[in-house]
Order: structure tokens, then sequence, then C-alpha cells
């Protein structure tokens, strides 16, 4: 008895938030709302219209098409989904393959089914890149995915995204804080020694492709190379067609780290963490990598233990494209709040700090024309908040991914909804 | 020839019209006739009433006309049918495990720069990475366990190895004691590639393993390459590579053996495709796929046979579950998430019927359940869920005969087959069935009665009776306090109380599988009425659990049944 | 405190320098003590309606007028606070603060000692004044913590302090202020596979033994207490640093989470007499009348966390509205040191789920305060409280707030903190 309201409204839930969505078929409408478009300045009494999961109109004016599905947006604030840079949520089968040092032929496989994508939608997140643990100095190739919460691996991941692979540098990589003895250890055990690991391995890779371009041009008797996943791998980060994300805090190893790149030709993609990039930002700039921070998690670690919140503002300051992350399943649901950081350590402007979590990861995941601001043409990928997002008291209440509601307050089991079953159930039982 | 008079004499006494004792140990080869059986020959070609006569190890005769040899000890079958032996494709039977091998060599030695750049070279040769290891090389099964798959029907299997990546060549055995090598069957039967870990080194994850089996295959072809250059001219070819590695996946590259990936949730049979298709491999099966019903579209895609498991996962870990959003109840039971189980148990177990039913190559397999006890009860499941006896027969038999490479010797009942038989009292796939007798390569082997149903079901792993007087003692106010249990079961709702010597205490609740919950109000001389209550799980005849008074901390506590169960025995009625 | 960009920053900076520049005394980290008065802001006192346009006058370490008429003293030194709020220091109410530096280095994480009971430990003796992780946790308003010992079953004293000041002495406000239990619980296994039955069986084992323990010890205190009232000599220091516990002077902070645990919680507290606060207590909104009928207080963990898998996803943010709703007394913690100046935005999150915005400003104040018997120094800008309160741009639980002028016992804090320094000195690096 006392359990079959909360079935019903489980079964509610159920219903609703389990549909595996498609492209939107109907049209959608949001309007009368604050559009944050990051691009083009904010829009009061804004709509936005929506076709075929792609954002078709956005203005003061604009016109709703017959049939479609309307949101009403008064009092809202509507602003483009937020992009997580540094996840390791939805990976199966351990993030970290540990067992040796560099490892960029292995690629994250993708576990649709985990919570955490829920929760994240919750926050307002409607993309993300799935990366490779920290435990190797190169690391395994990442996963580039949307919030289609209720799709299989396959539907979940984001089309047309680059290949990245992850770096990592420092206290993780040489396990700092191991104390087993050295025969019974990894190499590298020391920021010198992973600077010599990755010149030795580029190095056997810029061999590798001389023997298959060898063997291309007729030599090696017709018989080629033997095929070598790892080494390949390596080749690719070398020719840009992989590009890099690097786990990183000290100043010192992401300068070298930098100098190791352009010593082989290539660029850092973006730096992970980058907590001390306020201490080289000039030299970030200039190299042009990115970087992807907390806005004030500091001292867990002694590498974290110079990290400053003003890291956000003195990089993008000086040139640098900043956002911050969540590496974490829990601060992936308030990336909002964590943005807002940039404006009190700093100045950041609103519009800055915004960025920070929309444009400016979209340009980290390689997607920038597909999502990150309110544009024409760009995926109807929204985060719909009841005030502004920095505000305190503001929350979400409405996400889309290509146009589909992935997650309305509405409709999920709050724990609001669940107390009023059971105190209503309490009822029924007096009566 | 000790051996050979002795085996005379038991001839001797066989012809005798006494029934032969059940003997562990070799049965002698004799002729036999089977009479007036119903005889099913193949799924679907059924004798109504006729008579197969085995002789040296063969059937050599099967029909509705057909006369006992004078020469042959005749059995009367009336009343009973008789099936070809049933065949597990894969079985871990007998095998060395590698999940629980103690961890092999570490992975990527240590220490300097130079050794830190050859990590990357194979490491030597771990449990999980042995793919020229033959099954049928390391096969020694117990007596006992052979005895148990005989008892379920099956006279033929397939061997497999439990774990790892590449645990080695899968074989089939008859299931005979013996020296392996004269009854293996076949070997090699496949190359085993399992979506596993290496532990202690390289890969330890599953995105380790994928790329490592890429690798592998790419390692293997470049082996073929080099070797037919190197046969081509010697003189400028490299130096071939004759590593056992690349040896044994040499005729899986070339399509001659084939590939056994085994897949069991829905995104792992995902990847099964996608790496066999990546890696060029075409002639592969995939094992497992107990979430295949998820797959049917990819799965009739590339239209490979399946070796279907009756080896369910827990049926709130199914891909798929979380998308419910379930949010339990603030107190009181969860019946949605009960219901919801439920549902999901019902589908697992419906889903060789969804395969077969799709139009897929399906055969069934015990892969993974505890040995031969689990196998009949699962079988029995999939029939109730929705597999048509005729369906489940020809999973085990017909098609995996053929995905064993032995559709000539074994899978149905027809001259020339070998002489495996089942003989059942009843339908085989009816759980009042009774397997009788069981017939390997011509070798008579007498099935016992089952032993007491509450035994029985503790090795099924499965539900068990409740009905009893249970005793166990607890740790109460610093003193252990003895105390008994009395409960009878009804329609899976459970009374009773639970007496010590601070009184007794009424008990109502109820049974899921083997799992009780109990409550009560507990009233001790001069205290304040306090809840109680009691969780625990049966097997066989002990009971473990807690029991949890009102605002304490729970109090684990184990009890013995005292009298075996009472007559009204409950049927197998509580599977999850 | 928080900085302006570039050259509004610097002119503030300045600005600052010339404000305090007065006294020759002038003091870093600890700050400078004096007269001030904080003219013309809005003054949210927490105890009462908020004022605009108000003043607070701080001298010799106390508030002493409060109020829209307060004249200045002669050798007051002003702070304008024109479009400005002011509001009572913010106190986290669990955290490591002062104990432990970085939790990874042993030697800067010696928070917990050997053994299961260990009442007699106390925090207060234990701590660094120059802790890095303190001087960035005033700079945000954070006047105010409970710093905690960990492990064991009874870990020791908890003590309530300012953050900042020269010595331990000089930074109690309350140097015993309740003694930290951790309710016997199984590991959690999240991290790993699931228990099997037999590890299940055993944990469960261990907690009834340390559940034993505890309640033997208990039980021991109080015949300790009935001895040495009635005469006995002191023999064990351990019961005697129970005894306050016993009398009920002092509560137990007992860190419980699941229903069963808070349950057994206050079973312990009804048998033996002691009152208690709960901490963490992520399943109190499961209880929340029967905390109101028996007045147990919760700390709240930290509010940046997730719930599990089967429960709603807003639990953990929701969670504070509904005590609010029946009546239960709570306040905010963050667990950690480093970042214990992010409090407010803890009570943000509960604020964004249905707390109302005066109720979660209360129990980062005034909640706080009354729960550990401190109200009479703290948590609310009233005459003759101490002088903990700050000074900004507006509401402390909006993240975009600048915090421009903190006061610790009414000593104007400097922000020389270690992220300023960084920031000052990164921050002026000439370009490339």
């Amino acid at each position: 008895m006392r359990s079959r309201f909360v079935a019903g409204a489980c079964l509610l839930g159920l219903v609703l938030a389990a549909a595996p969505a498609n492209v939107a078929a109907q049209d959608v409408a949001i309007r009368n709302a604050t559009i944050l478009t990051i691009t083009n300045g904010t829009i009061e009494n804004g709509t936005i219209v929506v076709r075929e999961g792609k954002i078709a109109a956005v203005g003061a004016d604009v016109d709703v098409p017959a049939g479609a599905r309307v949101i009403d947006g008064t009092g809202m604030y509507v602003m483009p989904g937020i992009i997580d840079a540094h996840s390791h949520m939805a990976i199966e089968g351990g993030i970290n393959e540990g067992s040796e040092s560099i490892t960029p032929e292995v690629v994250i496989p993708v576990r649709a089914d985990d919570p955490t994508i829920y929760r994240a939608l919750a926050g307002g997140v409607t993309s993300a890149l799935l990366l490779h643990g920290s435990a190797n100095t190169v690391g395994g190739q990442a996963a580039v995915i949307k919030m289609r919460w209720g799709k299989d691996s396959d539907g979940l991941m984001f089309e047309g995204a680059p290949r990245f692979v992850k770096f990592a540098l420092g206290e993780n990589v040489t396990r700092a804080s191991s104390n087993a003895s050295d025969d019974e250890r990894r190499y590298p055990k020391s920021r010198m020694g992973v600077e010599q690991l990755l010149r030795d391995w580029f190095t056997r890779g810029k061999e590798y492709e001389a023997e298959w371009q060898a063997y291309e041009a007729g030599g090696n008797n017709g018989v080629p190379p033997r095929t070598n996943l790892r080494l390949q791998a390596l080749v690719d980060i070398m020719n840009g067609d992989i590009k890099v994300q690097a786990h990183s805090y000290r100043g010192d190893e992401i300068l070298m780290l930098m100098r190791v790149a352009e010593d082989f030709g290539f660029r850092i993609f973006t730096f992970q963490h980058v907590l001390e990039g306020y201490k080289v930002a000039d030299e970030l700039a200039e190299h042009g990598a990115m970087a992807s921070t907390f806005a004030d998690f500091w001292g867990y670690k002694v590498e974290a233990f110079d990290a400053i919140p003003f890291n956000m503002a003195i990089m993008a300051d000086r040139g640098v494209v900043v956002s911050v992350n969540s590496d974490s399943g829990e601060r992936v649901r308030r990336l909002y709040q964590e943005a807002a950081m940039g404006m009190k350590y700093g100045g950041m402007s609103e519009n800055q700090a915004l960025e920070m979590i929309t444009l400016n990861p979209a340009k980290q995941i390689g997607m920038e024309s597909r999502i990150g601001s309110i544009e024409v043409g760009k995926d109807a990928d929204f985060a719909i908040f009841n005030g502004h997002p920095f505000a305190p008291a503001s929350r979400v209440e409405k996400t889309l991914v290509d146009g589909e509601i992935y997650f309305d307050r509405d409709e999920a089991t709050t724990l609001e909804k669940l107390l009023q079953s059971r105190t209503r159930t309490t009822t029924e039982d007096r009566q | 020839m000790i051996r050979s008079a002795l085996c005379a004499m038991l001839a001797a006494v066989a012809t005798l019209a006494q029934p032969v004792q059940a003997q562990p140990g070799i049965e002698p080869i004799q002729t036999y006739a089977l009479t007036n059986a119903r005889i099913v020959v193949a799924p679907g070609n059924v004798i109504e009433s006729g008579t197969v006569v085995l002789r040296d190890g063969r059937i050599v005769a099967v029909g509705a006309n057909v006369d006992a040899p004078a020469d042959a000890v005749t059995l009367d079958l009336a009343g009973s049918t008789v099936y070809p032996g049933l065949i597990d494709a894969a079985a871990t039977t007998g095998l060395p495990s590698v999940t629980r091998a103690t961890r092999g060599p570490q992975g990527g030695p240590p220490g300097s720069f130079q050794q830190a750049r050859q990590a990357s070279e194979p490491p030597p040769r771990p449990p999980e990475i042995r793919p020229d290891l033959l099954a049928a090389d390391v096969f020694e099964p117990q007596d006992d366990e052979l005895e148990r798959w005989r008892a379920t029907g099956v006279t033929t299997l397939g061997l497999a190895f439990d774990g790892g990546i590449f645990p080695g060549q899968t074989a089939a055995v008859s299931v005979v004691p013996g020296e392996h090598g004269t009854y293996a069957l076949r070997t090699p039967v496949s190359l085993q590639v399992l979506l596993g870990r290496r532990r202690g080194g390289y890969p330890g994850t599953l995105m380790g393993s994928l790329a490592f089996i890429r690798q592998a295959f790419h390692d293997a072809q470049h082996a073929i390459h080099v070797e037919e250059a190197f046969a081509r001219d010697a003189a400028s070819a490299p130096r071939p590579s004759y590593a056992p590695e690349h040896r044994a996946l040499a005729p899986a590259v070339g399509g001659a053996l084939p590939v056994w990936i085994h897949a069991s949730a829905e995104r792992d049979i995902g990847r099964a495709i996608e790496l066999a298709t990546d890696v060029g491999v075409e002639n592969y099966v995939i094992v497992g796929a107990q979430e295949g019903y998820r797959s049917v579209d990819a799965l009739r895609g590339v239209n490979r046979p399946l070796i279907v498991s009756l080896d369910w996962p827990r049926p709130d870990a199914v891909t798929g579950r979380a998308y419910e959003m379930h949010i339990a109840p603030i107190d009181g039971e969860d019946e949605a998430g009960a219901e919801a189980d439920s549902a999901a148990a019902l589908t697992l177990r419906n889903n060789a019927a969804a395969l077969t039913g799709a139009g897929l190559r399906v055969a069934l397999s015990g892969y993974g359940l505890d040995g031969p006890s689990q196998f009949r009860t699962h079988l029995l499941a999939a029939v109730e869920a929705g597999l048509s006896p005729e369906d489940a027969l020809r999973a085990l038999t017909v098609t995996p005969a053929e995905l064993l490479g032995l559709d000539a010797l074994v899978g149905t009942i027809e001259n020339g087959k070998l002489a495996n038989v089942v003989v059942v009292e009843g339908d085989l796939f009816d759980e009042d069935g009774k397997i009788r007798q069981v017939f390997v390569e011509g070798r008579r082997y007498e099935i016992p009665d089952e032993p007491p149903r509450a035994q029985r079901r503790a090795a099924a792993g499965d539900a068990a009776t409740v009905d009893g007087e249970w005793t166990g003692s607890i740790e109460m106010a610093g003193t252990m306090m003895p105390f008994t249990l009395t409960l009878a079961e009804q329609d899976g709702q459970l009374s009773g109380e639970i007496s010590s010597e601070m009184g007794a205490t009424a008990l109502a609740g109820e049974r899921t599988g083997d799992q009780i919950v109990l409550e009560g109000t507990f009233a001790p001389p001069g205290m304040n009425a306090m809840a109680l209550s009691i969780t625990g799980q049966i097997r066989a005849d002990e009971l473990e659990g807690t029991i949890t008074v009102q605002g304490q901390a729970p109090i684990a506590f184990s009890a013995r049944r005292r009298t075996p169960g009472s007559a009204r025995m409950m049927r197998e009625g509580g599977r999850p | 405190m928080s900085r302006l960009n570039g050259v509004e920053g610097v002119a503030a900076a300045l600005a600052l320098v010339i404000a305090t520049a007065a006294p020759a005394n002038a003091q870093p980290t600890v700050g400078e003590a004096g007269t001030f008065l904080i003219r013309g802001g809005t003054v949210v006192p927490v105890a009462g309606e908020r004022l605009e346009n108000a003043s607070v006058l701080i001298r010799d370490g106390r508030i002493a007028e409060v109020g829209t008429n307060v004249s200045a003293p002669a050798d007051a030194i002003v702070i304008d606070a024109t479009g400005k709020f002011v509001y009572p220091g913010l106190i986290d109410s669990y955290t490591p603060l002062g104990l432990s530096e970085i939790g990874g280095i042993n030697t800067m994480n010696l928070r917990s000692e050997i053994g299961d009971f260990n009442p007699h430990n106390r925090a207060i003796v234990a701590l660094n004044m120059d802790s890095e992780m303190m001087g960035v946790t005033r700079a945000n308003g954070v006047t105010n913590v409970l710093t905690t010992p960990s492990s064991g079953i009874i870990s020791g004293q908890a003590a309530l302090i300012n953050t900042s000041g020269w010595t331990w002495e000089d930074i109690a406000v309350k140097a015993t202020a309740a003694f930290v239990i951790n309710y016997p619980r199984e590991p959690s296994f999240r991290f790993g596979p699931p228990p099997d039955a037999a590890q299940s069986r055993t944990a469960q084992q261990r907690v009834a033994e340390d559940l034993r323990a505890l309640r033997t010890v208990l039980s021991k205190a109080r015949q300790y207490e009935s001895a040495r009232a009635a005469g006995a000599a002191l023999t064990e220091h351990e019961y005697e640093a129970l005894r306050p516990l016993v009398r009920g002077e002092i509560p137990a902070i007992v860190s419980a989470d699941t229903e069963e645990q808070i349950r057994g919680a206050l079973a312990l507290a009804d048998t033996f007499g002691i009152r208690i606060i709960l901490h963490g207590a992520g399943d109190a909104w499961k209880v929340a009348e029967l905390l109101a009928e028996k007045n147990v207080p919760v700390v709240l963990g930290s509010i940046q966390s997730t719930p599990d898998d089967d429960e709603p996803y807003d639990a953990i943010y929701a969670a504070p509205g509904v005590l609010e709703r029946a009546g239960v007394k709570f306040a905010f913690s963050t667990g950690s040191g480093s970042n214990s100046r992010d409090v407010p935005y803890h009570a943000a999150l509960a604020v964004a789920y249905g707390l109302p915005a005066d109720a979660a400003l209360r129990a980062l104040t005034l909640s706080p305060a009354e729960i550990f018997g401190v109200a009479n120094e703290i948590g609310s800008i009233e005459v003759d409280k101490l002088a903990n309160l700050f000074v900004a741009t507006g509401d402390p639980l909006d993240v975009r707030t600048q915090v421009t002028d903190v006061f610790i016992k009414g000593r104007h804090v400097p922000s020389d903190d270690r992220h300023n320094r960084l920031y000052e000195k990164y921050n002026t690096r000439p370009r490339r």
C-alpha cells in the first residue's frame, strides 16, 4: 500500500526520463527568457527557435512556428549547455592503464548507463571530454560525448569530434607518494625522468614513421614493417592527428612539456589542471596552448600548494583560452558556481566567466563550430536556469541536447516529491 | 589384464536381467538395444516407438522396426524417451582456473631506463596470455564432476578457460573418465579470446585489452607476411618469428581456426563485433551473449553463431536498468524495485528464446555457472521463460555439434554417430522429467535418484525450504543466548516464532529465493515492547543472518535446522 | 581578501594601507588592533532586522555600538562601507583547519591518534597559527571554525576557534567545544567490488563490537563521574576528560550518516544522558521530525557531495530545507581545510533547492554559535559580542561578492594570505 504511490511516481519518471530521445522531429521554441548568447551579448525577453536539433533563430522578436513545442522562459535564463573539458564519468573497465607509462594505443570505452550523466544534466552540462587518468606519462585516447541520457554508448558519442590523448606530468605519474622500492616501481620516478621518457618515445615514433616511409617508397623487400599501434599513435600525435590534453601542475613541468613538443614539431593543445599556469602564462599564450583548470580547489597535494584562484584571470588576461572543469562527478553538477569565481578572483567580466564553461571548453574539445554559444546554426544545447547562473538561488530547471529535453526538474523525482508521497501514503493509512 | 578381467566379470553381471549399479569409473562398452522407446532422433524428428542399437560405441541402428540383436543387452524403455546426448560447448570443467591462478610474472621489468624502453615487448607468459595452450593438454577432471555432468544428460563437453585474454585454445571431449588423449574428440576447436585483464601487468584495463588484442592480431599477420617473404627468398627477408603466440594466432588470422570471443553485456557484444571486423576475423563465435536480446539487430547484421550462457547476471545490473532512475522509497518495501528486478530477471531468462526467435544460430552453455549442478535448473528456467523445447534441444545438440566441428560424430541419433544418448522418464525439458540413464560412447551409466531436495537445491544455489526448527545463539547483553526459531511457509509467506529465555515472539514475514525476512514485536519481561526484525539466507540446513532490535545495531547469527524439512516440500518456485 | 583587477586593485590596496597606516603597532597576519568605525553600510546582524545606512563601532576587540546614529570617536579608524554590507563572521562547523595542512603528507596531517578512544586529546593545543589554509579561509569572511581531530571512535576534543590569532590561547573561543565521536559503521565499499556475504558479516560483527565498546566506555565514564563526585581520586585521564560530557555540560558531536546510525546515536544519547550534535547526517531528512522533537541539532556534512544512485538527484541540496521546515537547528560544514572558505557556497546550493536565504545565513552564523554554546561571544552583530565580522560588496552566498574587510576579535585582518601574495607577484610580471 505504502509504496504504491512512490512506484507510480517512479513509473512517471521512468516513462519520461527513459524515453530514448532522437533528434527532435518537432520544432521547439523557448520564449520570453533572458538569453546569454556568449558571443552576441544578452537578449532580454528573447526567443529561441529550434529546428531539427539546431538553433534556427534567436532574438527578441522571433516568431514561433506553428506546432512547435513551447517552453515558457518567463523569469528564466537560457545559456549554452555547459561543457566539461575534463571528466572521468561513463568510462568502463578502468580509467588508468597504469601498467606501463606510455600507452597511447588504448582508447577510452564509454559506458552509457552511468547515472553521473543524469546528474551532470541536472547541473546544466550537455557535453564532456572523457579522459584517461593521470597515472601515465602518455596515457590513452579520449572520448567526447554529449549527455544523451538513455542512448547507448554509440548514441552518446559526439560525432565529428577530434581525437585526443592524455599526457600527465608530476606526482601522479611519478607515483610520488609510493613507498615501494625501486625494484618494484615503474620508470619514471622524477620529473627529470618524465622528460627523458617522452623524448625517448617520440624519437622511437620518428624512427617508426621513417620505417614505414621507407617501405612505402619501395624498400624493405615488400615486407611491411610490423604495425605497432603504440608507435603509430605517437606518430599521429606528432602529426597533429591526435591532439594532446596534458595534466600538469607545476610551472616548470608545463614549460618542459611545451619545449619537448616544440622539439618534435607539435603543440600541446590544452593543459589540464595547470594550476601554476599563471606563472608561465605568457609562455602558454606564445606556444598556443589552452588551459582547463579548477576555480579554487588547491592544497590537496604538494604540487597543488601554489594554486591560487586568480589563476584563471591571470591566464586569461595574458591571452590564454581558459576553462574550468570538474574532474569529478560532484563538481560537474555545479560548474556554473565554479565559473563565477572568475569574477570574484581577478575581476573577470561576467561574459568572460561564462565563456569558461561554454565557448572556451568548446574550443578545447574541438567543437566550437557546433556548441559553446547561442547562435543560429549551432546545436540546440541549452541549460535553462530559474535565475542568473551565477546568482546563489539559481538552479537548472531544464537541459536540452540537440533540441530534446533530457533533464526536466518538473518530471524528475526530487526530494520534495519523495517526501510528499510518503506524507500522502501516511495519510491514506490513517484513513 | 586384471582390468579387462574385471570388465569381463562386470559384463557378465550385466547380461543378467538386473540393473547395473551406477559406479564411478569406466563402464564397459556393450551392445545395447533400447526398445519400445520414444526416440528423438533430432529436433523435430521423433519416432514415437522404436529401437536404438548401440554397438562398439556407435549407433548402428535406429528406427521403428528395428530388431534387437541377439547379443545385445535389451532394455525395455516403454514410457521413456531417448534423446541425443547433450553438448555443453563451453565448460570450464577440469581446466586450471585462469582467474584464480597465482599471479603470473610481473609485466614490464622495473628500474633502469633501458629496461623501461623494453617494457612494451610482450611479457613472459602469464596465464591470461597463452594463446598456444591447448585445453586438451591440461584437462584433468574429477570423477565426480563428470558424473554430475552425465546426471544432467550432457555427454560431450567443449572445454573453455574461465578467464584471461588469450588463455588458450578450446577442445571437445567425451564425458567419460580416462586418459584425456583417448576421449578427446577434437583439438583445437577454437582460439579463445576474452576482454579480460592481466593482473600485475599490461593490459590491466578493458581499453588495454582491446588494444592488446588488436596488436596481437597485427603481430600474427606480420609474422605470416615475414614467413611468406622468407619462403620466397630467405636471403633478403627478415628473420621469421617462431614465437608461440604468433604460431597460435596464425590460423585464426587465416580463418581456418574459429575465434571464440566472450562478450556478455550489450556493449561488450558491440565491442566484440567491432574488434573482429577491425582485425579481419570473419570466422568467429560470440560466447556468453547474456544480453544478446538487446543487440539482436547488430547480431543479425553479422550473422555469426552464438554460444549463449545460462549464467544470467544480477537483474539490477543489466544494461539499461540505470535509465529507469529508480528511487528507493523512504520506508517500507521497495515494491517497484522488486518488480523491476523480476521483470529484468524474466527478460534475461528469455534471452535464448529471443535470439533463436530472431533467427540466430544458438548453442546453450552453462559457462560461468558453478559447474553442472546449476546447469539443469537454469536450462529449465529458460524453457519456462519461453524457449521452446525443440529450440532448446537444437541448442544443446545439433548446433553445438557444428560449432565444435563434430557434427559427424554427435548431436543426433543416427547411424555411425557416437553412442551418446540420454534416457528420460518424462520430458527432458520438464522439471518432473527424470534422467535415468546416460550412454557415453556406448558406456552405460545409471543416474541415481536425486539427493534430498534441500541438499540438491543447496548445490544448485537456488530456493530452499524454510520449514523446520532452527537453533542457534546470539550475543545479547554480553552473553551467548540460545534461541529456537520455528518456521512454516505457505505460498511464500512465513509464520513462526522465535523463543529464548527472554520469552517467545511471534513472527511473520516472507521468503524470496533463499532470503527470508521476518518481523515481530519483542517484549521481554519488564521492558517496553520493541520492534524486532530478522533477515537471513538459507543454505541447505544452515541459516545465516542478522537480528535487529529496535534502535540497536544488527546482531549477526547463524542457526542450524534441527529436523529435515517437513513433508510438505516447497516447489522450486522461488527462482529470482 | 579578494582583489579587484589591475589599477583598481592597486588603488584599493593603497587606500587600505593608508587607512590602516596610522597605528604604530601594525601587525601582519594577525591584524592591527584599535578602534574602528565601519560606516554607512547595510548591517545584517542576523539576530535582528537588517539596518540600512548603519554603522558598527569596534573597540577593545568587541562590538561597542550598532545603529544608524553611531558617531566616530576621535581615535577611530573609519572604514567607509557605503554601498556595502556588514555581516557577522561566517562559521565552518567541522574542519581539520590548523590541525592538518596537506592531507597526503603524513607530517602535515597529524590529525588522528592511535587507539579508538582518545577523549582526552585536545585539538586546541596542536594548531598551526600560520597555516596557509587558515589565511585564505579568513580572507573570505570565515572568522570561526570548529576544528576536529579524526579517526577512532572517540577521537578527542574539538575546538571552536577564531581563524586568526597569535597563539592557540589567543584564538580559542571555546577550547573544548565538543567531544568528537564517530558512530561505528561498516567501511565504505564504494571504490571496490561489493563485499561478499562473508566480508559483510565480518564488517557487521566489527561494527557490533565497536558499538559495545563505545557503550562500555560511556557506561564506565558515568560510574567514574559518580565516584569522583563522591570524592574518589583522579585515576584515569581518559575518563577524567569525559566528565563534562556525562554531566551534560559539553556535548558530543557524533558523525552518523544512515538512518540506522542516526537512531543509534539518539539511543546512545537517551541511554547515557548525554547531549549530542549530529554531524554528516546524510539521512537526517528522513527523521527530521524526530530530531526536532528531541532537540538534537545537526552539523551537515559537505553539501558539495553526490547522493546515491537510488536517491533523488537533489537529495543533498534539498535536505537543509527539509530540516528547516521541520524545525531542526542546523549548521553547515565543509570538512575541508583548504576550502573552508567555500562554506557560504555550500549554503548557496541549499538556497537554490528550497532553503530560505535568511535561514541559510543563520546556519552559517548564529545557529552554530548556539549549537556550540558560544552565542554570547559570536554569531551575530550585537553589542558586547566579539568583533568577528566582515564587509562585503554583496551577499556572501553569492560567489561574485568581494569581501573587502575582515575583523577578528576586533583586529583588522590584512589581506596578505598566500593567494593574494602569489597573485601580487605574478600579476605584475612584466609582459614578454
